[in-house]
C-alpha cells in the first residue's frame, strides 16, 4: 500500500513537471495578436499616481499618465500635454503653453487649472494637501504655479534652478475627479479597464489619444509572487514581455522570445562611509577602488554584460556622463598595497571592515561575495552582513550606521538628481562625503543656464568624487528583457518605465 | 564480538546501526578533514568555470561563483556540524539544569517554570530565531545563541519527566536516608538513569539543529557569505536548480546522510531503553 502511494507521488510530480516543460512553443501568453501579456513581479501601491511610491507602479503607470514633458527614449525630454516650453534666462520661471485638445480618458479637455492643480497637488502647494500624496522634494523650489490666459501655464520658483523640467514629469491628472484610486483617469496613450490587487493589471488603447495610437489594442500587466514564479509563467507561454530576467534565466530563453539587452540605469557601486575611520584615509578608499578587477566581477555576476562606471552617473545621461573616468582607477593589486602600506595597513595590522548588503537584492549579494574574494587576496578582510531591506533603509540609508554597503542607485532625468547626494548638507548623503569644492561646483552648476558650461561644471563635478574615491564605483547593470518575437521595437529607456506604446508587430 | 559488539544484537549484525555508523562515519570524516584540507580553496571564484558539471578535476562541479562544491561541502559541512553541536550542547545542558530542578522539587516553580517552557515551545522556532537575529544582528555565533535556547524547552521536558518518574523510586528514597545532598543525588543517581531517553533526545536534537542551520542559513539569516554551510549553499544554488544540479544535489546529500546517520544509530538506542 505505502509502495503503491510513492509510486503515485512520483507519477505526479513527473506529470507535473513534464506540464511545466512541454507545449511552451507556439503558444502565445495573449488570446490575438493586438494584446500582450506583460509580467512585473511588485503589486501596485496606488493607482492614483501621486500616491504611489514605488518604481514598480510608476513604470506601469507611465502607459496610462503624462506630465507636461516625458521621457524619451533618448534621454530627452518631450513636451506632453505642453505644447512647447521656455526656460527664463535667469531660471527663476518655467513657461507652458499647453497642447489644444489633449483629452483626459473620461472625455473632458485639459485645462490649464487642471494642469495647475497637478503641479501643485505634486508640489504640496495646495490649500488642502491629501496627506498620502508623496510630494517630491525637487519640486519644493517651486513658489508659484499660474494660469496665464486659458492655455498657458508659469511656474515661478524661489531660487535659481535649469534642471526642474526633469522633473515636470508628474502626471496631470483632472481637477475634479475623486476616483483616481480606483478608476484612474490620465493623458496617456491607453486607459485603465481593470485592476485586480495581486493578480492583473489591464489597460486599452485609448483611440482619442493626441499623438500616435499604439498598435496593441490590449495590455495586461500580469503581476507575479515572485522573479522565479513569472519565469516559469514565461516557460509556459503565458507572458509575452518580461522585464526582469537574471543572467541565468536569459541563458535558459525559449527560442520564442528575443532577449533584448539594455541598461539598468542604476549606479552600482560599494558606498563607503566616509566617516568611517579607515575610510577617511583617501588612500586607503583610493586602494580599495585598485583592488578591484571590475572585468572580472563583470564576468561573474553579469555574465559580462554590465557597463563599467568610475563616478556616480552612468552612460545613459548622454553629454554629461564622462566616459574617461571609467578607467581612472583599473585594476593594479600592486598600487592598492603600496596604498594600503602607506595608511599603515599590512599583513600584521590587516585592514578590515564590515560589509552591510541588504539580502533581498541577489545581485548586489553576488557582487559582495566576489569583492570580498578580490579583497582578500590582497589581505584586506571585509566581512559580509546581510541584512533585510527595512533595516538597511533605516541603519544604513537614513542613520548612515555602517562601514560600506553594495546597492544600486537610481535617478530621474536631471544630472542633479544623481548628484546631489554629495553636498555636505544633503539629507541623503549617506556616504558622509564632504568637500567645500564639490558644493561650490554643485551650486554653481544646478544654476548654471548655458549647456556647455553646466556640462562642463558636471563633469568636473564626477572627476572630483572619482580623485577623492569617495566610493567603489563599479557598474550600471544589464538589464534584460525577455520580448515575445511577434514584436519589435521594445524601447529601453533611461529612466524607469515599460512603454507599451511603442511596441510594434514583428514582420 | 570486538569493539563493534555493539552493532550486533543477539549474535546478529543490527542492520541498522551498521548503516548508521557508517553514514555518520563517513559524514564526521569529511567534515573533519576538511577542516584542515580542501581540494581547492573553497571561496576562490572562477569565472571561466561558472556552473561547471562534475568532472575528474571537480568532482561535484562549481557553482555559480566558479567555485568547487566539493570542497564548499566539505567545508560546509564542518560549519553546520559546528552549529548543530553547539546548539545541542547549550539545549541539553540548559535543558538538563531545567528539566532537573523542576521535576526533582516540583512545586510552584515547577509550575511557573514550565508554563514559560511551553510558551517558548508553542512559538514557531523558526519566528522566534527571526526575532532573535533581527535584534542581535546575523551571523554564526548569534544563529548558534538562538538556536540553542530555542532547544532549551524539549530537553527540558524529557528531563522533567523522566526526574518526575524517578525521585519516587527506591532507590532515591535510600539515598535520600543515607544523607545525599539533593544535587548529588540529582545528578549523580538520577542522571544516569535517564541516559537512554536523553540519548535518543540527544540525537533527534541533533538533526533537528542541522536542519535549522539549513533553513536558517537558507533564509540567508545564519553563516554570512561567502562562508559555506550547507544551508547557504542550497539556497545560492536554488535559481540554478534546472541548469548546474550539482551544486544543490551535494549539500542536500550531504544533509541527507548525517540526519540519516544519527537516526539510524539513535533509533535502536531509544528502543532499548524506552
Amino acid at each position: 500500500m505505502k509502495k503503491k502511494a510513492v509510486f503515485l507521488t512520483l507519477l505526479f510530480s513527473l506529470t507535473a513537471l513534464c506540464a511545466c516543460n512541454g507545449g511552451s512553443s507556439g503558444k502565445k501568453g495573449s488570446e490575438d495578436d493586438f494584446s500582450a501579456v506583460v509580467g512585473i513581479t511588485q503589486d501596485l501601491d496606488s493607482l492614483d499616481p501621486h500616491k504611489a511610491v514605488a518604481a514598480g507602479t510608476d513604470e506601469v503607470l507611465f502607459n496610462v499618465f503624462e506630465g507636461l514633458v516625458k521621457p524619451s527614449a533618448d534621454g530627452t525630454l518631450v513636451p506632453a500635454v505642453a505644447k512647447d516650453y521656455t526656460i527664463a534666462p535667469d531660471g527663476m520661471s518655467y513657461t507652458f503653453p499647453l497642447r489644444e485638445n489633449v483629452k483626459f480618458h473620461n472625455g473632458k479637455v485639459v485645462t490649464a487649472d487642471d494642469v495647475v492643480y497637478s503641479i501643485k497637488r505634486c508640489a504640496g502647494l495646495l490649500d488642502d494637501p491629501d496627506p498620502e500624496v508623496v510630494v517630491e522634494s525637487a519640486l519644493s523650489v517651486i513658489s508659484a504655479v499660474e494660469k496665464v490666459g486659458e492655455d498657458t501655464v508659469v511656474i515661478r520658483l524661489s531660487e535659481p534652478n535649469t534642471e526642474l523640467l526633469g522633473f515636470l514629469t508628474c502626471f496631470i491628472i483632472p481637477e475634479d475627479y475623486t476616483e483616481q484610486e480606483s478608476a484612474p483617469v490620465g493623458t496617456g496613450p491607453f486607459q485603465f479597464v481593470s485592476y485586480t490587487p495581486l493578480t492583473s493589471f489591464v489597460v486599452e488603447r485609448f483611440e482619442d489619444y493626441y499623438g500616435e495610437k499604439p498598435y496593441l489594442e490590449k495590455v495586461t500587466f500580469k503581476i507575479c509572487a515572485s522573479n522565479d514564479a513569472a519565469f516559469m509563467e514565461l516557460l509556459a507561454g503565458s507572458i509575452d514581455i518580461f522585464p526582469y530576467l537574471t543572467d541565468e534565466q536569459a541563458s535558459q530563453l525559449p527560442d520564442d522570445y528575443d532577449l533584448e539587452v539594455g541598461a539598468s540605469n542604476l549606479v552600482q557601486a560599494m558606498f563607503l562611509n566616509n566617516k568611517f575611520e579607515p575610510f577617511t584615509d583617501i588612500r586607503v578608499r583610493q586602494a580599495l577602488c585598485y583592488a578591484v578587477d571590475k572585468e572580472e566581477l563583470l564576468n561573474i555576476v553579469s555574465g559580462g554584460r554590465g557597463h563599467i562606471i568610475g563616478s556616480n552617473m552612468f552612460p545613459n545621461f548622454g553629454v554629461y556622463y564622462d566616459e574617461t573616468l571609467e578607467n581612472y582607477y583599473s585594476y593594479q593589486p600592486e598600487k592598492a598595497k603600496e596604498l594600503l602600506a602607506d595608511a599603515g595597513y599590512n599583513e600584521n595590522n590587516p585592514l578590515s571592515f564590515v560589509l552591510k548588503v541588504p539580502s533581498n537584492y541577489d545581485f548586489h549579494v553576488a557582487t559582495a561575495q566576489v569583492l570580498v574574494e578580490q579583497y582578500r587576496k590582497l589581505g584586506v578582510n571585509a566581512e559580509i552582513q546581510l541584512i533585510e531591506w527595512s533595516a538597511w533603509l533605516s541603519d544604513v540609508y537614513k542613520g548612515r550606521d555602517y562601514e560600506a554597503t553594495i546597492v544600486g542607485l537610481d535617478s530621474a532625468l536631471a544630472p542633479s538628481d544623481v548628484l546631489k547626494r554629495y553636498m555636505s548638507t544633503a539629507k541623503n548623503n549617506f556616504v558622509n562625503y564632504e568637500n567645500p569644492q564639490f558644493d561650490e561646483l554643485f551650486t554653481k552648476a544646478l544654476a548654471s543656464i548655458k549647456e556647455s558650461e553646466k556640462v562642463t561644471l558636471y563633469k568636473e563635478i564626477q572627476q572630483l568624487l572619482t580623485r577623492d574615491a569617495a566610493s567603489v564605483y563599479l557598474q550600471d547593470g544589464a538589464k534584460l528583457v525577455a520580448v515575445n518575437k511577434r514584436f519589435t521595437n521594445y524601447l529601453f529607456y533611461p529612466v524607469y518605465v515599460q512603454d507599451m506604446a511603442a511596441l510594434r508587430p514583428a514582420e | 564480538m570486538g569493539a563493534f559488539g555493539w552493532m550486533r544484537k543477539n549474535g546478529k549484525l543490527n542492520i541498522n546501526r551498521s548503516i548508521g555508523f557508517v553514514l555518520v562515519l563517513f559524514a564526521v570524516l569529511v567534515s573533519f578533514i576538511g577542516c584542515f584540507f580542501t581540494p581547492y580553496d573553497p571561496n576562490a571564484m572562477n569565472a571561466e568555470l561558472k556552473n561547471a558539471a562534475p568532472s575528474f578535476l571537480h568532482w561535484f562541479g562549481t557553482d555559480n561563483f566558479g567555485r568547487d562544491v566539493f570542497s564548499r561541502v566539505m567545508k560546509g559541512a564542518g560549519t553546520t556540524f559546528l552549529v548543530g553541536l553547539s546548539v545541542v550542547a547549550i539545549g541539553a545542558v540548559g535543558g538538563c539544569l531545567l528539566g532537573a530542578f523542576t521535576g526533582y522539587f516540583g512545586g510552584k516553580a515547577d509550575l511557573i517554570l514550565m508554563r514559560i517552557n511551553d510558551a517558548v515551545a508553542a512559538i514557531p522556532s523558526i519566528l522566534l530565531a527571526l526575532v532573535f537575529v533581527s535584534v542581535f544582528g546575523s551571523g554564526t555565533w548569534q544563529l548558534i545563541a538562538a538556536l540553542g535556547i530555542l532547544f532549551i524547552p524539549s530537553f527540558a521536558r524529557v528531563v522533567r519527566s523522566g526526574f518526575l518518574v524517578q525521585k519516587e523510586l527506591d532507590y532515591v528514597k535510600n539515598a535520600r536516608l543515607m544523607g545525599a545532598g539533593h544535587l548529588r543525588i540529582m545528578f549523580v543517581y538520577i542522571l544516569p538513569n535517564i541516559r537512554g531517553s536523553l540519548l535518543s533526545a540527544l540525537a533527534i536534537g541533533f538533526n533537528n539543529a542541522v536542519l535549522s542551520e539549513a533553513a536558517m542559513s537558507y533564509l540567508s539569516l545564519g553563516v554570512q557569505p561567502p562562508d559555506a554551510s550547507l544551508g547557504r549553499m542550497l539556497s545560492e544554488a536554488q535559481p540554478y536548480i534546472f541548469r548546474a544540479q550539482w551544486s544543490a544535489v551535494a549539500p542536500g546529500m550531504m544533509i541527507l546522510i548525517s540526519v540519516l546517520g544519527v537516526g539510524l544509530l539513535s533509533l535502536e538506542g531509544g528502543e532499548k531503553h524506552g
